[in-house]
């Protein structure tokens, strides 16, 4: 049973991947992007990160997606649509990427007899979301501090960038 | 003060006024014949005094074995007086004759020079200082033959006398080497008591060479016509009295040492013989009223160096007193012919002056008279002297009475054609100096020749030369010369072509062109080699400077470029292209840990 | 079935990082290399949180959370840019816009 969700959700994730990057029209790799984000999410619910699920669908779906989109409606792509989408340097890319791929594999296949075989153990003696939140506040209270510092100056900096300059100044 | 121990003093009056004058630029008129007098009188002074025969007075050594010397002796004596003497007159007589001429300080103060000079010459007791001398005189003949150089013959004629006299002292100079060589001394007071030795003659033929440039002997003589172009009073004073008579003085002076040397004697006395002879047909053939005198003179010089040649030196210098006398005065009448006419100087355009210029007319004639010889004048005696002494070679006697015979007929014609017949212009008789200085030169032409202590008078000379005379005079009122004979005088026996094929186109050009095509194709050929080679060492360099040295430079860069070509196509600028180089670096570290460590932790 | 294990997570994730870096190296279009970053994300995400699992540790989890975080304020900032870029240069195309070379 879970074996099948892995799969199905390995699945949505992949496959909306490759919409993503083969997509003319943005919106469509907008939403395309969005299903693979879902089978994330998947991902996450079957590995016991439940919090991580839901905050995957809050955020992530829910706030980065809906940026995207607001982005691309701003933005006027009907002439982008209309150009060539691949740069001049993708069989040099998908080269590259091969050989990487090739070597991560080999690493992984290595490197993978290293890992203790067992079994995966059930995670949840407490709750999950307890959990993370006895490790985030605890251990980790200053980068949480820091993480949210960051987000005060991407707001603060996205706003100012976007805002329109006057014509005196 | 004793004038006689001071007697070498009498030139250096002239020196002092020339001195004055080219200082002081005024006052000329008064400080030259003031000069020149002042000579005259010590000269005279000297001559009459109780003297020994021999004056020495030695003023310092000038050069190593030439001392700065003056000598006096009665040939002294004579020469002074005349050059003084007529030197005065002639000064006098230029008081009027150039005195509305502007420049005449300049005229006054080179006249004076000239004295100077000429006394210096005949003062001297080395033959050095009488060079001095000899050059002095032929840069004042320069500076008064070209008195007027605004004319262009005036300096023509001014080089070619200078340029003839230096040919001639050329040989002059090399004559005093080889004696000084041979004898070790230049004073006269040694050379007339040496011995012959082989040189000798040799030093003796090119002191004559010298005399014959001064004195207008052939070959060098042509510059005395030419030099005619200057004012008549130079004319008068240094082209018939005096500097053409230094030759003849030179010969008197070294009389014993050319005792020794008869052969020099023997070409010395054929080159004046021609000479006379040669002067005395162009006199007949020209129509210039002062080149006739200029060959009247070349003609006379002649005769004077026959007579030295002969061994008779005291009948040349006889001649030299009584020519100084009459040709002076012909010259300055035919400069008061010329002046009165204004400027006319071609005798075909004169003619029945007697009736408007009387006196000029009758001194004009003593003059001719006494040149041409006839009896009871001074020109009769001094001939008579020079062909007494020719005698003892009668081809040299012919000759001279052929002169005679032609210089009668020169002198009446130039009468004849001058004072008689029909008047084609006025003229007027001088007054003033231009008249009253000619009394004595005429006083001298008919008396000097009553002076001459050593007279010989041969008589049947003295008829032949009488009737030559006489014959002569009527010839010359009559008759041209006919007609081949004419053009060939006319041409001056083409002596003047023959110099200017010769020496002006052929050793001047030709030997100019050569020396210049020598000059630039053998001398040059060093420094132009040099410059060749310079040339094609700059080309090496430049080509080694190009390809070497920049070549070096310049692949240091390409060096650098094909290096950082590769990392210039790096930086596009393009994001992606950095991102893909991001992801080439990870596959690189990857397959180096891969390498390394076999993928094992 | 093979029962699924750490490195089936690995493998998704391998999948997921190479399908979003070729989207970031290959598109021209800044908005998709943007979503393509959001892919690389998320598979470091899966990665983090397989091993999370295989430890039994939760601090995969709190890391990821955390990169999270860092890609929300990366992906407003990076759409900040691409709007003023937009505005600047008209162009939305990663080619066009040269401005790292002089």
């Amino acid at each position: 049973m879970e074996a099948l969700l892995f799969y199905i959700f390995a699945a949505m994730t992949l496959s909306g991947a490759l919409l993503t990057v083969t997509r003319r029209n943005p919106v469509h790799c907008a939403l395309a992007l969005i299903f693979s984000l879902l089978g994330v999410a998947g991902l996450f619910l079957t590995a016991a990160a439940e919090f991580l699920f839901a905050v995957q669908i809050l955020l992530y779906v829910g706030g980065v997606m809906v940026l995207f989109l607001f982005v691309i409606f701003l933005i006027h792509l009907e002439e982008a649509a209309k150009q060539r989408q691949y740069s001049r340097q993708w069989p040099v890319a998908l080269a590259v990427l091969a050989v990487v791929a090739a070597e991560t594999l080999v690493l992984l296949k290595t490197g993978l007899g290293s890992l203790p075989p067992k079994p995966l153990p059930r995670l949840n003696a407490q709750g999950n979301t307890e959990r993370i939140g006895d490790v985030l506040f605890y251990q980790f209270a200053l980068p949480f501090e820091a993480a949210s510092v960051l987000l005060l100056v991407a707001i603060v900096g996205a706003v100012w960038m976007t805002k329109k300059r006057e014509a005196a100044e | 003060m004793d004038l006689v121990a001071w007697f070498w003093l009498i030139p250096f009056y002239p020196l002092i006024g020339a001195t004055l004058i080219g200082v002081l630029r005024r006052g000329a008129a008064l400080i030259a014949p003031l000069a020149v007098g002042l000579s005259f009188l010590h000269s005279v002074a000297v001559t009459m005094a109780p003297r020994p025969a021999e004056l020495n007075h030695v003023i310092g050594s000038w050069l190593p074995g030439i001392p700065f010397g003056f000598h006096f002796d009665s040939l002294s004596a004579f020469l002074c007086l005349i050059v003084s003497g007529v030197g005065l007159l002639i000064h006098l007589y230029s008081l009027g004759y150039m005195g509305g001429q502007e420049n005449f300080t300049r005229y006054f103060g080179s006249l004076n020079l000239f004295v100077f000079f000429m006394l210096l010459l005949v003062l001297a007791n080395n033959l050095v200082l009488l060079f001095a001398g000899w050059e002095g005189v032929g840069l004042a003949s320069y500076l008064l033959i070209g008195f007027h150089f605004d004319k262009s013959a005036a300096n023509k004629a001014a080089n070619k006398a200078f340029l003839y006299n230096r040919a001639g002292d050329a040989g002059f100079l090399a004559g005093v080497f080889i004696l000084f060589a041979n004898y070790g001394s230049v004073e006269f007071s040694t050379l007339n008591r040496i011995e012959a030795t082989p040189g000798l003659l040799a030093a003796g033929l090119l002191l004559a060479f010298g005399a014959s440039g001064k004195s207008a002997q052939l070959p060098l003589f042509v510059w005395l016509p030419d030099a005619m172009v200057g004012p008549t009073p130079v004319s008068a004073l240094i082209h018939a009295a005096t500097m053409v008579t230094a030759g003849v003085y030179l010969f008197a002076r070294l009389e014993p040492l050319y005792a020794l040397i008869p052969e020099a004697g023997l070409v010395i006395a054929v080159v004046g013989a021609f000479t006379a002879f040669l002067g005395a047909t162009i006199a007949s053939v020209e129509f210039d009223i002062k080149r006739i005198l200029a060959y009247s003179t070349i003609s006379q010089l002649g005769l004077m160096f026959l007579a030295c040649g002969v061994g008779a030196p005291g009948a040349a210098l006889f001649h030299v007193a009584t020519h100084a006398f009459f040709k002076a005065l012909l010259f300055l009448c035919a400069g008061n012919v010329i002046h009165a006419l204004k400027g006319e100087q071609d005798i075909r355009y004169m003619g029945g002056l007697q009736r408007s210029m009387p006196w000029t007319f009758r001194l004009m004639t003593i003059g001719a008279l006494g040149l041409a010889g006839v009896p009871g004048l001074a020109g009769f005696f001094s001939k008579d002297e020079i062909f007494a002494a020719a005698a003892k070679q009668p081809w040299l006697l012919g000759m001279g009475f052929a002169v005679a015979f032609m210089t009668a007929g020169y002198s009446s014609r130039l009468i004849w054609r001058v004072f008689l017949g029909e008047e084609q212009q006025p003229g007027h008789d001088p007054h003033g100096w231009e008249l009253h200085a000619l009394w004595p030169l005429a006083a001298g032409t008919i008396a000097a020749g009553y002076f001459y202590p050593e007279a010989r008078h041969v008589w049947w000379i003295m008829a032949v030369s009488t009737v030559l005379a006489v014959v002569g005079l009527w010839w010359g009122t009559r008759f041209e010369v006919f007609e081949p004979l004419h053009t060939l005088f006319k041409r001056r026996w083409y002596v003047d072509d023959l110099y200017r094929a010769v020496w002006l186109h052929g050793v001047g050009m030709r030997g100019s062109r050569s020396l210049g095509n020598f000059d630039a194709n053998v001398i040059a050929a060093g420094p132009l080699g040099l410059g060749w080679a310079a040339s094609i060492a700059s080309v090496v360099v430049g080509w080694f400077d190009r390809f070497a040295v920049d070549g070096t430079a310049r692949l240091t860069a390409a060096l650098f470029q094909a290096f950082s070509y590769p990392v210039r196509l790096l930086q596009t600028g393009g994001m992606l292209q950095y991102a893909l180089a991001v992801l080439v670096t990870l596959a690189g570290f990857l397959g180096f840990y891969l390498l390394r460590f076999g993928g094992r932790p | 079935m093979t029962p699924i294990t750490t490195s089936h997570y690995l493998f998704v994730s391998l999948a997921l990082l190479l399908i979003g870096t070729a989207g970031v190296l290959m598109r021209r279009n800044v908005i998709v290399i943007l979503m393509s970053i959001e892919l690389i994300l998320n598979a470091v995400n899966i990665n983090l949180i397989a091993f999370s699992k295989h430890w039994g540790q939760v601090i995969g989890q709190v890391f990821a959370i955390f990169v999270i975080t860092v890609a929300v304020a990366e992906a407003a900032v990076g759409l900040g840019v691409l709007i003023a870029l937009y505005r600047n240069r008209g162009t939305t195309q990663a080619d066009e816009i040269r401005l790292l070379k002089w």
